[in-house]
Parts: structure tokens; C-alpha cells; sequence
């Protein structure tokens, strides 16, 4: 793969969730501060990526949604696939890639 | 009473690994249902699942999920949308539903089976929430068109097609026997949810819901993407899986299972999704060509995560994989809008003048590769002579892809050195196939392909009685009602060309 080759990672959030998907926006926004968030709607679904390590906080999301209160396992029925891999803790998601080439 | 985190009582749960006694392993997971490719026991217990969830946050959404796309399905089913839509997007929800919804119920078998047969007690927990996922999307995707039976009867083929022996639905089956319900659990997680899962469902689920919201068809692109939630996170079994056959020094098995089941699945879903994206959607309403949405989801998304883990890209990558996406699926497209008859659902030519200029600038060289073609049949079509674009004799099928073999188009679109197909003698019988990778596959286990026939080998061993075209097609279960027609009655070819302006 060329050195020029972006590696885009981050969520997909479902077309008909599309609330969901600005609140997502938002906190991806939020959480990952030094990096262009490139957002394209497709419809079905809006894609939501950051070069190489895309961060998703439950605190940014509680403050997107204005919500006391939201777990990150509640994005499920939104997320309707990602770019990348993914790891999880109660308190983000990080979707990644390693690889250098 | 203060609520623990998930994750201070997750691993307990989840994790029931212990040194068998009193049975051995082999009697617990025996190979031909869960080949450990020689790695120990204790060695599989550090599989850990990247995409986490509880059995109480697992049915909470799943209740979610399907309350919104039932509601929809409800107040959608009592509208006219259905009626108004595109009658080549109905065609491409036909060919859905009836090469999708049984195969759901299969892959819920190889999902069963890596949750009794998976190595690791995480593993087993992921894959059973695998099984209720498949099962929901076998229910759901017969019930939307079992709702559609008043307006189009052929509906009935979601239920219907993996029961018969028409020739989509072999070439279908073979792939998904051979991916997972003929599957031992762990080639099934490299091979079902690695490759398949986390590369092409996106194909389908995805780029078909983008299309699907464009085109009005508000009922299908809900359905359809909120599959791909559940499927978003049971593919992640693959990720562990890969990740303990690379650390025991099995990384070569798994690029071989990734090898054989990334162009098998490309064939088929080049087949259905192709033709499904680049001519049977309404122009207007086009996301991206297919090609577009390949190298989107597949040639970018998937093998960025793919390589990630160390694997490469498969052997055939740059001399016919890539090769291939400017020109297999429209040689398909040919023979399967030709053997209309044969199919389930009424395939749109999709080439009037408008529909000919997006293709050559989607694929540029196609009007002087596939165009030719079909000038000769709108040609015949517009001399009153629609006969003449019909089949009378059998097109030959790969022994692997169990598809049409399409070479000839390909190598008179300059994409193919030689025209004929692949030919391996063995054991007295002569197989043939459409490409290098196909042939590959065969010959790294030719016994698990020994019993294997294509429909030509069906029809030549007397099992299609009479053998006759008409014999063929109740073989292959298709009443006249049922046959495949043109989808819009020739209008393409009728359609004026473009006013060019200053002409």
C-alpha cells in the first residue's frame, strides 16, 4: 500500500438513525480534537472516520445527547458496521489500524 | 445498590475454561468439527473478542432492533410504495431475498456450531449470540416478502429458492455449505465471520442501503442495514480467531482460508450484487457504480483491517482479482439477462442510451467490450424478433463457482489472456473452470469437491429428465409464471438515444 494510502477508521452509522449519527458526529468530534473528521453520508448509512485511531467516549455522547446517561453498548442498533479495528472499555470505543505500510 | 461496571464482572462470565479429566479433547472438539490446526488446548483460552456485549445488553437492543423494523415493515406494507417502485429494484429485492433469507438460517448452523465447537468459552459466548443473530435474519428476511405474496407471488422464492436446483440457487448453496454448514468451527471464523462477514455482507447490507434509501425503498434499506448491526459484531469472532493461529505459527492456514473463501465469495456476490448495483437500480438513483462500492468497502476498508493482522493480500490479488472488477460481472449480466428463463426474478436489461453513457463512464472501454452485444440484441428486439435473444442450448459451468462460465467476453474485452476454460482430468472425470483461482481452490482439497456437481454434470449424468431446455427449467423448479422476463418489456430498447447538443 502507498505511503499516500489514508487509512480511514470510525463508525457507520445506520441512514435511518440519523439523530444518533449527529450525536456521534459530535463526540467524535469532541474526542478526537487534532484530526478532520470525515463525515459521508450515503443514505443508508453515514460513514464517520479518522485516519488511523478514531476515539468515541461515553462522556462525549452523554454531552451530544444530552443525556444523563449513556452506555456505549446502546450504539449497537445504530452501528451498522466500522472501519478498522475495534476496542472497548466501559468508557470508549477506539476503532484502529497498526500497520505501517 | 450501586451498579458494577461491565467490565469488573464481564470476564467472569463469559470465561468457563477448564482442563478436561474425564473425556479427552479430541472427544469434546473433534477435528472435523473444530480443527485446531494442531494448536493446544490452553493455548485457544486467551481468545478475547474485541466487540463486547452482555446477554442483557444483548437482547435489550435486539427487542430495539427489531421493534423499529417491524413498525416500519408495518405502516410501509400498507402503502403503495412496493407498487410504485422501479421494477428493476424489485428485481434486485427478488434475487435478495431468495439467494439471503434461507442461507441466514445456514449460517445460524455454522454460528451453532462455534457455539458448541469454538475453542475458547468466550468464543462459545459470542458465536451463540451469532446463532439467535442468524435466526432473526432468516425470520425477518421471509417474513418482509412473505408480506409482499398479494403483490408479487415470486416473493414466495425467498422461502423457496434453497430448495430447488435452480442454477443460482447450486451455485449459492455450494458456496455456503463449503463456507459454513459443511464448516468445522474454526476454518467457520476465519472463513464465514472474518472474510465474509467483515468484507462482503458490507457489500450487500451496506451498499445496497445506500441505494435503497435513494430509490424510496425506505421498508428494505431498514431492514437490511440493521442486519449489518448484528453483523458488525459477531464478525468480530474472526479477529481472535486469526489472531491465535498467527500467534502459533499457523499465520499460512489462515491466509489460505481467507485465500479460497475471499473469491469464492466474490463470485457469487459479483452475481448478485453486481448485477443488482449497475443494472437493475434506477439510474437516477445510483449511489456508485459496484466497482466504486468494491473499492470502498473491499478493496479499502476490508484489507486495511485484513493486513492489519499481518496477513497479505491474497495471490490473485493483482493479475485477476483486480483485473476482474472492470468486466466479470457485466459477462454475467449478459448470460443471466440471456437465460432470463432461468432465474427467479425478471432481470432488467439496463442499457438504454442513458443507462449505456453511465456504464462507459463508470467503466470506460464498456461500450466497445459489452456494448457490441447488446447492440446486436437491441437490434432484434426492435425487428420484432425477441426470440432471438432467448437460449436454447446449456452455457458450461465452472466446477468450482458452480456460475456460467463468461471467459469469452472477457478475454474479447481484453481482460482475459485465452477464451477457454481451466481443465483438470481427475479420477476418470474431466472438470472445468472459470479462472485460476477457482481451479486453486479445487485442487487444494479436491475430496472435499468430489461429490460436487455442476448443473452441465447433472444434466449429462441423466438426472434432468427430459433433457431438454423446458426439462432444465422444471428441474429447476420455474413454472412459466415464474420464469424471468425482461423486467420493463424491451422499453430500453426503444429508448432515443441522448440529443447531443449543437447536433
Amino acid at each position: 500500500m502507498s505511503a499516500q494510502h489514508v487509512k480511514l477508521v470510525g463508525p457507520l452509522i445506520r441512514g435511518v438513525d440519523a439523530d444518533l449519527a449527529d450525536a456521534v458526529i459530535s463526540a467524535v468530534e469532541a474526542d478526537n480534537p487534532d484530526a478532520e473528521v470525515v463525515v459521508e453520508d450515503q443514505g443508508g448509512y453515514i460513514r464517520i472516520n479518522v485516519a488511523d485511531r478514531c476515539r468515541l467516549t461515553r462522556a462525549s455522547m452523554q454531552e451530544a445527547l444530552g443525556q444523563a446517561t449513556f452506555d456505549l453498548s446502546r450504539l449497537e442498533p445504530a452501528l451498522s458496521g466500522f472501519a478498522g479495528r475495534m476496542h472497548t472499555t466501559d468508557e470508549e470505543i477506539v476503532w484502529y489500524l497498526e500497520r505501517q505500510d | 445498590m450501586p451498579r458494577l461496571a461491565r467490565s469488573e464482572w464481564y470476564d467472569l462470565t463469559r470465561d468457563m475454561n477448564w482442563t478436561l479429566s474425564y473425556v479427552s479433547d479430541e472427544d469434546v472438539w473433534p477435528q472435523d468439527l473444530s480443527n485446531s490446526y494442531g494448536i493446544p488446548t490452553e493455548k485457544w483460552w486467551g481468545w478475547d473478542e474485541p466487540y463486547k456485549i452482555t446477554y442483557p445488553e444483548y437482547v435489550h437492543n435486539q427487542v430495539g432492533k427489531d421493534a423499529s423494523v417491524y413498525s416500519i415493515n408495518a405502516v410501509l406494507s400498507r402503502s403503495r410504495i412496493f407498487e410504485e417502485l422501479d421494477p428493476g429494484w424489485k428485481s434486485a429485492i427478488l434475487a435478495h431475498y431468495g439467494a439471503i433469507a434461507v442461507p441466514e438460517y445456514l449460517a445460524g448452523i455454522g454460528e451453532a456450531r462455534m457455539g458448541r465447537f469454538g475453542r475458547a468459552a468466550a468464543w462459545r459466548n459470542m458465536a451463540t449470540y451469532g446463532t439467535l443473530d442468524e435466526t432473526r435474519h432468516g425470520q425477518i428476511q421471509t417474513y418482509f416478502p412473505y408480506g409482499l405474496l398479494a403483490k408479487e407471488p415470486r416473493a414466495d422464492w425467498a422461502h423457496k429458492t434453497m430448495h430447488t436446483n435452480e442454477w443460482g440457487a447450486i451455485a449459492a448453496r455450494s458456496l455456503f455449505d463449503d463456507m459454513f454448514t459443511a464448516n468445522d468451527a474454526v476454518s467457520t471464523a476465519i472463513q464465514l465471520t472474518f472474510t465474509f462477514e467483515t468484507g462482503f455482507t458490507n457489500l450487500q447490507f451496506l451498499g445496497m442501503a445506500a441505494d435503497a434509501m435513494k430509490v424510496g425503498d425506505v421498508d428494505f434499506g431498514a431492514l437490511i442495514s440493521s442486519i449489518q448491526t448484528d453483523e458488525a459484531r459477531h464478525s468480530q469472532q474472526g479477529e481472535p480467531t486469526v489472531k491465535i493461529l498467527i500467534a502459533n505459527g499457523q499465520g499460512e492456514v489462515a491466509q489460505k482460508l481467507v485465500d479460497h473463501m475471499f473469491w469464492r465469495s466474490w463470485h457469487v456476490f459479483a452475481l448478485l450484487t453486481g448485477l443488482s448495483m449497475d443494472y437493475y437500480t434506477p439510474l437516477e438513483h445510483r449511489t456508485h457504480s459496484f466497482k466504486e462500492f468494491m473499492e470502498e468497502l473491499i478493496v479499502k476498508q476490508f484489507m486495511d483491517q485484513f493486513r492489519d493482522f499481518g496477513l497479505e493480500v491474497p495471490w490473485y490479488w493483482k493479475e485477476h482479482f483486480l483485473p476482474e472488477l472492470d468486466w466479470y460481472h457485466h459477462a454475467l449480466h449478459l448470460g443471466v439477462w440471456f437465460w432470463r428463463p432461468t432465474v427467479w426474478w425478471n432481470p432488467d436489461a439496463g442499457v438504454s442510451p442513458a443507462e449505456r453513457e453511465w456504464l462507459e463512464e463508470k467503466y470506460p472501454g464498456w461500450n466497445d467490450s459489452f456494448g457490441q452485444y447488446w447492440d446486436v440484441i437491441t437490434a432484434n428486439v426492435r425487428d420484432g424478433h425477441p426470440e432471438l435473444t432467448l437460449p436454447e442450448t446449456f452455457p458450461t459451468i465452472c466446477n468450482m463457482c458452480q456460475i456460467p462460465l463468461v471467459n469469452p467476453a472477457g478475454f474479447n474485452a481484453g481482460r482475459l489472456a485465452h477464451p477457454e476454460p481451466l481443465i483438470v482430468d481427475r479420477d476418470g472425470r474431466r472438470l472445468l473452470f472459470c479462472s485460476e483461482p477457482c481451479k486453486w481452490v479445487y485442487e487444494q482439497n479436491p475430496a472435499r469437491f468430489a461429490g460436487q456437481l455442476s448443473l452441465v454434470d447433472r444434466f449429462l449424468a441423466g438426472h434432468i429428465q427430459p433433457p431438454t431446455m423446458e426439462g432444465a427449467l422444471a428441474y429447476m423448479s420455474l413454472s412459466l409464471a415464474e420464469m424471468g422476463q425482461d423486467a420493463t418489456n424491451y422499453a430500453w430498447a426503444f429508448e432515443k438515444q441522448l440529443a447531443v447538443p449543437g447536433t
